[in-house]
């Protein structure tokens, strides 16, 4: 891979409590994307998923509580690269829908309620482009035709709750994508939305990616979705990254025990064809963050655990093969079967 | 009781209008949330109901729980329509048909123990045997669930959501339910969680022989528990027929258009069907509601609503284009 335009390393986030325990979300999670990659990042409740990408566009509730170390180097042009977690406020805002842009789960609370779609995409030009109100109404306008907008001459002057929760998704991509950003950070963006709808999305992320070379990553717990969409699976589990590979080797041969029962317990056509009608499950539950296991925090669920080993040490993420980095110390073991 | 062999429940022909005026005298165009559906569910069976939102799949559920009104129709539980059942009917009905929703936090009322949640339903239905007698059953149901009876002195919110879709679960169990609507009962788990409960109610149909309606959006769920799905679009139920056949050739182009839209990790990068759909719906009022969408629409699709045909194997669906085959994504898999 030529050199990435996001590098994250030993990224951690904790949350300190005034009273309780810190609540550790993230702990040293380290990734690449490479320009024009889309990296899935996939994982439940409490993975730690969401907390790093808000980390990374500098979103966390600021103060006290919030402890981040790491770094994460992020190329804005070929001569400048910028550690996203030791930037200045200021410069992040500046950075921050510019260069990289983000999408969320829930179109609705995302836009402004009292302000037209138009003055709301216009607020991004005229603040990152510096472009006139009205060539910002004019660029608005072509971005909501690109993303596929019937009537966008009309819908500029309406206001969010005017629209459905696909056009208002569309309306954020557009958005997101004024300033053509080289990364693009999309949280969950179609889990709130009618399958159809999610089908188009994809499609327009995709076509859209394809035409302006930006990276994206995309946060999810639908391992359908990482299929149709992803160059490369980080999969994370209780804070931490346990698997790293391109996307057919992570869903076709994964390594560690958590991502392959993860993927196993997705219905497939094959499982509705052989009428199994009984999904393979993961015993237990995500462990509370104040109270994670020692050693690989997964062990109290592997199906694969060996007393003495997996409790003692925490396993630290290795390369299997070129791309393909695990954290599992029994990998080798569990592959030879 | 009434004839073993007969459904568990019958909907005929249940209509939802929901008036809409404009102004405050002025008249509006009504809004017809359920047009004409008609299904039935066999003991013992699972029937999935799948569609998008605005479709009409919780409505069509919560009517035939009978907890919404409806225009006209009919619902026959048993072979006796909950609307002119006597009080006594009624009190049965309410116990032998459950109803699960999605929030699993939203019905869990948060003052009361894991026990105090599980008996109300006993003491509501006059159904209490003694304190040792009602532990039991306590337990029981846990038991089914997957529950330690540890648990009974908690409190709702020291649970994940997983553990609270099951104490609703067992909730509804505490009854001896024949038929469990489940309205996207799994819909707001973590993955892992939602094989859990998925196989939970495979066990509920398997050991207590309690019939399901699984009310969902997410197609390959829907596909691996249920015996045979029915397909919502706009308020009319466009295609109905078992689970394999329908994944095989779908009848309904709106069926493969969902088919093809809905990622399973083997299945392929979506297809031509997804990439035709248009950007926004245009109304299709007049004939076949997803006449805009399709793309198979021929000209007499715009002239009147397609009657429901019927198809070998029970199978139904109501596009008038009887010719076209297209494939599912279990096309060349299945012998049949």
């Amino acid at each position: 891979m030529s050199r990435p335009i996001l590098s994250v390393r030993k990224l951690a986030v904790t949350f300190a409590q005034g009273s309780g325990p810190d609540i550790p979300a993230v702990e040293g999670a380290s990734f690449d994307v490479g320009a024009g990659e889309t990296v899935a990042i996939v994982g439940e409740s409490s993975s730690g998923k969401s907390v790093t990408a808000m980390a990374l566009l500098g979103l966390l509730p600021a103060g006290a509580g919030t402890i981040v170390s790491g770094q994460a180097l992020f190329r804005r042009d070929e001569a400048h690269e910028v550690d996203l977690l030791a930037l200045p406020e200021r410069e992040m805002r500046a950075l921050r829908g510019r260069d990289i842009s983000m999408v969320f789960q829930d179109p609705m609370t995302s836009l402004n309620p009292v302000l037209t779609i138009g003055e709301q995409i216009a607020e991004v030009l005229t603040t990152h482009d510096g472009l006139t109100r009205r060539q910002a109404r004019a660029t608005a306008v072509d971005l909501l035709a690109r993303v596929g907008l019937r009537d966008p001459g009309q819908i500029v002057s309406h206001y969010p709750g005017q629209l459905s929760g696909g056009m208002r998704q569309r309306v954020m991509i557009a958005m997101a994508l004024a300033c053509r950003p080289r990364l693009l950070i999309a949280d969950e963006p179609t889990t709130a939305l009618d399958v159809t709808v999610q089908a188009q999305i994809l499609a327009l992320l995709r076509q859209l990616q394809a035409e302006m070379g930006m990276a994206i990553i995309f946060i999810t717990h639908n391992i359908g979705v990482v299929a149709q969409i992803s160059d490369r699976v980080v999969v994370m589990y209780s804070g931490q990254v346990v698997e790293n590979a391109p996307v057919r080797d992570a869903l076709d041969g994964p390594l560690m025990p958590y991502s392959s029962v993860l993927f196993r317990t997705v219905p497939t056509y094959d499982a509705v064809l052989a009428r199994r009608r009984r999904l393979p499950t993961i015993p237990g539950h995500v462990p509370d963050p104040r109270h994670r296991p020692q050693g690989c925090t997964f062990h109290p669920r592997c199906a694969h655990f060996r007393p003495g080993v997996c409790d003692m040490f925490r396993p630290s993420l290795e390369a299997a093969r070129e791309g393909h980095e695990v954290r599992c110390v029994r990998w080798q073991e569990i592959a030879r079967g | 009781m009434a004839d073993p062999t007969a459904p568990l429940l019958d909907v005929r022909n249940l209509t939802k209008i929901y008036p809409r005026r404009k102004g405050l005298f002025g008249k509006g165009d009504d809004f017809v949330a359920l047009d004409d559906i008609s299904f039935t569910v066999a003991r013992g069976e699972v029937l999935g109901i799948v569609g998008e939102s605005g479709s009409g799949k919780s409505t069509a559920g919560r009517i035939a729980m009978d907890i919404l009104p409806r225009t006209s129709g009919q619902v026959l539980f048993d072979g006796v329509d909950p609307d002119g059942m006597d009080r006594r009917q009624r009190r049965a009905f309410r116990r032998r048909a459950q109803m699960i929703f999605q929030d699993p936090y939203a019905s869990l009322n948060p003052r009361m123990t894991v026990e105090q949640l599980l008996r109300t339903p006993l003491a509501l239905h006059g159904l209490t045997a003694g304190p040792a007698e009602d532990r039991r059953k306590l337990v029981a149901a846990l038991d089914l669930v997957g529950l330690p009876e540890t648990l009974l002195n908690r409190y709702p919110h020291e649970f994940s959501g997983g553990q609270r879709q099951r104490i609703n679960i067992a909730r509804a169990l505490m009854l001896d339910p024949a038929l469990v609507v489940a309205d996207e009962a799994v819909s707001a788990l973590d993955v892992s969680v939602q094989a859990q409960v998925v196989n939970l109610f495979m066990d509920l149909r398997e050991r207590l022989g309690i019939a399901i309606v699984f009310i969902a959006h997410d197609l390959p769920v829907v596909g691996v528990i249920s015996d045979r799905i029915a397909v919502m679009y706009r308020g009319r139920i466009v295609e109905l027929g078992e689970t394999v056949a329908m994944f095989t050739r779908p009848r309904h182009p709106y069926t493969a258009m969902l088919l093809n839209a809905a990622p399973a990790p083997d299945s392929a990068p979506a297809g031509p069907m997804a990439a035709r759909l248009p950007a926004e719906e245009t109304d299709g009022a007049g004939g076949c509601a997803f006449r805009p969408r399709c793309p198979f629409a021929i000209a007499a699709c715009a002239t009147g609503k397609p009657p429901v045909r019927m198809l070998e194997g029970g199978h139904m669906t109501a596009c008038l284009r009887d010719e076209l085959v297209i494939d599912g994504p279990l096309a060349g898999q299945s012998c049949r």
